[in-house]
């Protein structure tokens, strides 16, 4: 765990509380959070749930990665971000984000940067299940661009990209 | 031509559709972007633009398409993600 950088993926029901009392502290003034739940419609259909598919390693890397970025980028901010994996009903909580910083402004930016990236750059995916009994997994985004940026090596000489 | 090496491909999102693993075999020496090739081969090739679409991966991140594959492992195929 990075210093004040709390990220998991969760099989159980996630707690928001627990969330907010990471990232608590008397120096900051400010706390935002996002929580994800399952909403019962999409484009048109009825849904009663979602599966969620998770590399449980890679995402938490990818969670660790994007909290640092946005710790650079608003720095003196905490995080914690939590993400399950299996199956949730309509209703059920699918992340939960929660940011703090000295001020607001810096929460509500960093925490809409945080679940904007992890959509964009986590190992998740989604598989909607509907009234009438089918279920599709939805279309997401390819990590092509990641992999032109990935930090394994050339396979040659180890497992970290070399310098320069 | 190097050996033949056998390559277990963990399936997630979309290619669960296909089982929870792919085993695919390569000579050695081969690039990342070769097995995506054996993997269209094995699974068929209405199913091209979803593996090209999607990354291998090891461990530690996504190898680039020039990654060299010198022995058997394991890796895993990551098609287009929406977490959230």
């Amino acid at each position: 765990m990075t210093e004040h950088i709390l990220t998991e993926i969760s099989t159980t029901v996630i707690d928001p509380a627990k969330a907010i009392s990471f990232v608590s502290d008397p120096i900051q003034g400010a706390i935002d959070t996002f929580i994800g739940i399952v909403r019962n419609h999409h484009e048109g259909r009825n849904v009663t749930g979602i599966t969620y598919d998770v590399h449980e390693g890679l995402a938490n890397k990818t969670f660790q990665d994007i909290c640092s970025e946005a710790q650079g980028i608003w720095p003196g901010t905490r995080y914690f971000v939590s993400h399950f994996h299996g199956v949730l009903d309509v209703g059920g909580i699918s992340i939960v984000i929660a940011v703090s910083s000295p001020h607001r402004a810096d929460s509500f930016e960093a925490c809409r940067f945080v679940i904007e990236e992890i959509k964009k750059r986590a190992p998740v995916w989604k598989k909607e299940h509907y009234v009438e009994g089918a279920s599709d997994w939805l279309p997401g985004h390819s990590l092509n661009v990641e992999a032109q940026e990935s930090l394994v090596c050339c396979g040659r000489c180890g497992e970290k990209r070399h310098a320069g | 031509m190097g050996k033949t090496i056998k390559i277990s491909i963990k399936c997630f999102g979309m290619f669960r559709q296909f089982g929870n693993v792919i085993d695919i075999e390569i000579h050695a020496g081969s690039f990342a972007d070769e097995i995506k090739s054996a993997l269209i081969i094995n699974i068929g090739d209405k199913h091209r633009n979803l593996v090209e679409s999607s990354v291998l991966a090891n461990d530690v991140g996504i190898l680039p398409k020039e990654y060299v594959i010198q022995d058997s492992m394991n890796l895993s195929i990551l098609p287009p993600v929406c977490g959230g």
